[in-house]
């Protein structure tokens, strides 16, 4: 009995240190998980930022303006200045 | 026996040894209690606001940025981290040189890269190079609406906050509130699970929906330039407004400025002229005294003034602007030919104490309450200081000095049955979980809706009738006035400057929009029938197009 005891307390002790170097690495481990997956957060939402604006830059005037410009889309004008009033009246 | 003897002392010193220091570091001198090394407090910043137009549309949005810095200590090699970032950088290589000071821990280099430069100088794999993230503004439409948003700049903390406009008005809405993050790690950076893992959600900034329709701010601004180089105008202003809700639908005003470059510009060009300016508005006030006459029965729509000459008030003349008179004439025909007696005429029949009442009423000298950052209240002298001479030029809008916002939302009044409006730009504030819907509010009547409809027919008159009938689009039907008014220059008036208007509404029996057009010393005309009122009418032709609004036949 005296012998079985004393295999029984070594055994809990063997166990109770596995299960504390168990626990240790799968802290260490999670530890990681959850620094790569912070990171992994940031990088998603700022490449969600990314694509939300150009998005928004290619629905935008300015770039339409731009496109149809470069594309030669537009109705090019001289201007006319109006200093002699009767043109602009009609009276010549 | 004596080995072992010997052993044990060694022990014991040893154990002694280790009391000794254990007290010393923990009795002697400690370490405050309070200080954890391993926890990790870091601040959230919140996302600013974003601010869209009436239907969505983006205006100003956030982007992520980031500043390179140095740490100097872990520079390996300087002269080639100093060539290798130049080339990416292309900022000098003295100026690189000059930030590499070895004394230093940390210098920043330069702000705002892109995501692209940053991947640049990552793949470069130099010691000693970091980048910090900073959020910055960003205008999808560029200058479009440069006055209206404003600008976000610094504060003497360098925190960022909003100037001008809508970025400086809703400052406190848009700037949110920050969050705290509290975390225990290891040396690594790994959290350890068992300590301290706290975190407060930061509260982001409240979006911002505006009246503006994104289309007509294009439109007018378009136009605004068009005319400005045209007419050789040295500044100009377009305000477009919902006459029934005073909802701005459009805000102009040149010169403006790049908001994502702001600090290239003065100060000069950051003002909003449509609110922070004052001018003297000349003969689109007419229709105001008009309407202030109708109503108090000094006058009715169909009576008839005789206009035989120039009209002398103490020892001035008050003349037409063309010096010419035309006898028995409608108080329509007043307007339609815009005749300085005829208003003198109207405002001697109202009185001066109704006179002075009326511009009072219409909000001379008072704030609008527009949600724009930099609205001036304009200056109106107390009755102590009018003379008669006063009086009298104040019926054909000089002499006194008014914003464009509040011309326009005057004006407004005298059209929409009597209502002075509250303008506004934004509709509605979004955060998480609300919704803030802004309603239009009336400050107070200025006439009643039997007036507002005989002012209405009469500036219908006045465009059908008048010198601009030539520039109005055929198939509608638009109520407006021109205005030309001198600047006073040195307590004299300058008769070659002048400050050319019109204001107009369409369609007339149920007007979609009010416009107000002004430019400031125009050079291809002095007149506001030649300048402001054609801009007008190219821009109505645009908005009833956008409108749907068909011609009738």
């Amino acid at each position: 009995m005296k012998f079985t005891l004393k295999n029984a307390i070594w055994f809990v002790f063997f166990a109770l240190i596995m299960i504390n170097v168990y626990t240790f690495v799968s802290g260490i481990s999670s530890g990681n998980e959850i620094n790569r997956m912070e990171k992994s957060i940031i990088s998603l939402r700022q490449e969600n930022q990314e694509l939300e604006n150009k998005i928004y830059s290619l629905n935008s005037l300015e770039h339409a303006a731009s496109a149809a410009a470069s594309m030669n889309f537009i109705n090019k004008s001289t201007p006319i200045y109006l200093e002699s009033l009767k043109y602009a009246r009609g009276r010549l | 026996m004596f080995k072992l003897k010997v052993l044990f002392l060694t022990f014991v010193l040893a154990f002694l040894f280790l009391l000794v220091r254990l007290f010393y570091l923990q009795v002697l001198s400690p370490k405050p209690s309070t200080e954890n090394l391993y926890l990790q407090t870091s601040k959230i910043m919140p996302e600013r606001g974003k601010i869209f137009d009436r239907s969505g549309q983006p205006l100003a949005v956030n982007t992520t940025k980031y500043l390179l810095y140095l740490e100097p200590k872990k520079v390996d090699d300087e002269y080639l981290l100093i060539k290798k970032l130049n080339d990416v950088l292309n900022i000098g290589e003295a100026t690189i040189e000059a930030k590499l000071d070895k004394s230093k821990e940390w210098v920043s280099v330069v702000g705002n890269l892109d995501k692209t430069v940053k991947e640049k100088i990552t793949g470069l794999a130099l010691n000693g190079v970091g980048f910090e993230e900073m959020s910055k503004r960003y205008y999808p439409e560029a200058s479009l609406a440069a006055n209206l948003l404003g600008f976000i700049g610094k504060d003497y903390d360098g925190n960022d906050v909003g100037y001008f406009g809508v970025e400086g008005y809703y400052d406190k809405d848009l700037i949110g509130l920050p969050g705290v993050f509290k975390s225990e790690r290891d040396l690594l950076g790994r959290p350890i699970l068992i300590g301290t893992q706290e975190k407060i959600d930061p509260e982001n900034g409240r979006d911002l929906y505006l009246t503006i329709d994104r289309s007509i701010q294009s439109i007018v601004k378009t136009k605004l330039e068009q005319a400005m180089e045209n007419y050789k105008a040295k500044e100009g202003c377009v305000i477009i407004a919902n006459p029934k809700t005073m909802e701005t639908l459009a805000l102009s005003c040149l010169p403006d400025f790049d908001p994502d470059r702001y600090y290239l510009f003065s100060e000069n060009e950051f003002r909003n002229s449509a609110i922070s300016s004052l001018y003297e508005p000349g003969s689109t006030f007419k229709p105001l005294i008009m309407a202030a006459g109708i109503e108090e029965k000094a006058i009715k729509a169909e009576d008839f003034y005789d206009e035989t000459g120039p009209v002398a008030v103490g020892e001035y003349l008050i003349k037409t602007w063309n010096d010419k008179y035309e006898g028995k004439i409608s108080m329509t025909k007043i307007l339609e030919k815009s005749s300085n007696v005829g208003m003198v005429y109207i405002g001697n029949k109202l009185g001066p104490e109704k006179v002075y009442e009326y511009l009072k009423k219409y909000g001379l000298g008072e704030l609008t309450g527009i949600d724009l950052q930099g609205e001036v209240p304009g200056y109106f002298r107390s009755k102590s200081q009018w003379y008669p001479i006063d009086y009298a030029t104040a019926t054909f809008g000089q002499g006194i000095v008014a914003s464009p916002i509040q011309i326009i939302t005057a004006f407004t009044s005298v059209i929409n049955g009597g209502d002075l409006l509250k303008p506004y730009v934004v509709k509605k504030i979004v955060s998480d979980n609300k919704e803030n819907l802004i309603k239009p509010k009336t400050r107070r009547k200025t006439v009643s809706m039997a007036t507002s409809a005989k002012l209405r027919k009469m500036l219908v008159d006045t465009v059908e009738n008048g010198e601009i009938k030539w520039a109005k689009p055929k198939g509608y039907t638009f109520g407006g006035k021109t205005g030309t008014a001198q600047i006073a220059i040195k307590g004299h008036y300058d008769p070659s400057k002048t400050i050319a208007s019109f204001i107009g509404y369409a369609p007339a029996d149920d007007p979609r929009f009010i416009a107000l057009v002004v430019l400031k010393e125009p050079k291809s005309s002095i007149w506001g029938a030649e300048t402001a009122a054609p801009l007008f009418f190219d821009i109505a032709k645009d908005l009833l197009v956008y409108y749907n609004i068909a011609p009738k036949p």
